[in-house]
């Protein structure tokens, strides 16, 4: 267990540690703060990581920040904040925003919650939560907004993982089934501006100050005007962080963390100067990720009789699901625990602050034996059951 | 299901729920709530029959042809079924 906590928070400080490094998004967040944060304000950080924007705030004269973070990375912030002298001005909170009351309302929330896109988990729920809750009347919120970007690309390389070796390979197997998943699927890449074979049109535009919800959808439509082949739809987003401080992931510019996500088309499409392109784009957040759907129409030279393809691709599709997974997904579905399930109900239910986990293991022990390997490894699993579940930090 | 249901309509999948067949049975997730529904094998070849004819009445002749069964006991269970995917906002009827 011990070494699992180790891995864990290794893994997240270093990609912690990756975003504070990348100089195109730290700095604009930096000025962007700089620009906003006023002597006496309350700050809330969500998101917090390693602590970089609460201590940002700190030098700025924030009064008091609010740095929530469900990650054990918090620990290292602590330190780190402790270290430059802030400790009594961050007050630390091990959890995650939509679950927590402050003691007063903040002047400045700054968050980045985003993954590759800013659709991602619980970001936008996040921020209106936020923003409702724990933002003072005439508060800032950095970022502003989010605006979204697609293009049609061309890139046969980064294509050939979604045919190879699904529909071609040197063993003369028919692996066709694994295509289908994969074709389901999107994938973060860096492209090149010449890569591009449209003109990127707006998808959507994330306005923090009014968002409430986290759905999007939208069409995208162009006339292809030289003889191309088009791979998939390029996505990336610009930040507006404050007035005039912002970046971009557009191909072309400064390479950032986030990249932009590539979404493949079933099958590359050759096209023809003057054929029309319409994709119906949505992102759908369910069951606490985006389920994406891009419906991709071509027809040549724009004749509605002409149709050169028309592929439903969606990450619903993109899942190696068994059936039997599928079933107990489902809303009639009436579940019984299974054994590893009663073990861990036991172990729960004995968390009554009397027991200790030795006793609560020597217990499991005893009740479902051949469980187990030993002591030791009952002693682990309610060790991670108390890590996940047990009161207090 | 207020009113009750015309044979002459025809039902949709919303462009909200998405179904994936596998092995003959499907899954229904509905992106709205998040939800997912099953459908065993019968289920899944009467949602494709259904969001695939002109009508529900085209369906009803289709399916009465492939299933041993009474024709008022397939109408009965068809309008019960409709209904009760139409409440979960699963399908939509359209005249």
């Amino acid at each position: 267990m011990a070494e699992a906590i180790v891995r864990t928070s290794t893994y997240s400080v270093r990609s912690y540690g990756a975003m504070i490094a990348d100089e195109h998004r730290t700095g604009p967040y930096v000025r962007a703060l700089t620009a906003t944060i006023r002597p006496g304000d309350v700050v809330l950080d969500i998101g917090a990581g390693t602590g970089m924007f609460s201590l940002v705030a700190c030098r700025l004269g924030a009064r008091r920040v609010y740095a929530i973070e469900p990650d054990n990375a918090i620990q290292v912030a602590r330190e780190i904040a402790a270290a430059n002298g802030y400790a009594d001005r961050i007050e630390f909170i091990q959890d995650i925003s939509t679950r927590i009351t402050l003691p007063e309302a903040a002047h400045v929330i700054v968050s980045d919650l985003r993954g590759v896109l800013p659709l991602f988990q619980q970001h936008i729920p996040a921020i209106a939560d936020a923003r409702h809750r724990h933002l003072a009347p005439g508060g800032v919120l950095i970022p502003r907004q989010d605006t979204l970007w697609a293009a049609l690309v061309e890139d046969p390389k980064l294509y050939r993982p979604y045919e190879e070796p699904w529909l071609h390979n040197d063993y003369a197997l028919d692996m066709r089934a694994g295509q289908s998943l994969v074709v389901n699927t999107w994938r973060k890449t860096t492209l090149k501006p010449e890569q591009l074979l449209v003109p990127p049109q707006c998808w959507a535009t994330l306005d923090y100050a009014t968002i409430e919800g986290p759905d999007v959808a939208g069409e995208l439509a162009w006339t292809v005007e030289r003889a191309c082949t088009a791979h998939g739809l390029l996505l990336w987003f610009d930040a507006e962080l404050a007035a005039g401080v912002g970046f971009s992931n557009a191909p072309g510019g400064p390479e950032l963390v986030y990249g932009q996500g590539f979404f493949p088309l079933q099958e590359p499409v050759a096209l023809a100067a003057g054929d029309t392109v319409t994709v119906s784009l949505r992102a759908d957040l369910a069951g606490g990720d985006y389920t994406w759907q891009w419906r991709t129409r071509v027809h040549a030279q724009g004749e509605a009789d002409r149709v050169k393809a028309d592929f439903r691709q969606s990450t619903f599709f993109g899942a190696p699901l068994s059936l039997a997974s599928l079933r107990k997904r489902g809303a009639g579905y009436r579940p019984v625990l299974d054994k590893a399930g009663q073990v861990d109900r036991l172990m729960l239910s004995l968390m009554d602050g009397q027991a200790t986990l030795d006793e609560i293991a020597r217990r499991a022990l005893q009740e479902f034996p051949g469980r187990f390997a030993g002591w030791s490894e009952a002693l682990t699993r309610a060790g991670e059951l108390s890590v996940q579940h047990a009161e207090g930090e | 299901m207020d009113k009750p249901l015309s044979f002459a309509s025809k039902v949709t999948a919303p462009d909200s729920v998405l179904i994936r067949e596998l092995a003959g049975e499907a899954v229904l997730l509905d992106l709205d709530s998040g939800a997912y529904f099953g459908l065993d094998d019968v289920g899944t070849h009467m949602w494709g029959v259904l969001t695939t004819s002109p009508s529900i009445e085209a369906a009803y002749t289709a399916l009465l042809e492939q299933y041993d069964v009474a024709p008022e006991v397939l109408e009965a269970d068809l309008r019960a079924w409709i209904g009760q995917l139409v409440d979960q906002g699963l399908l939509l009827v359209t005249s």
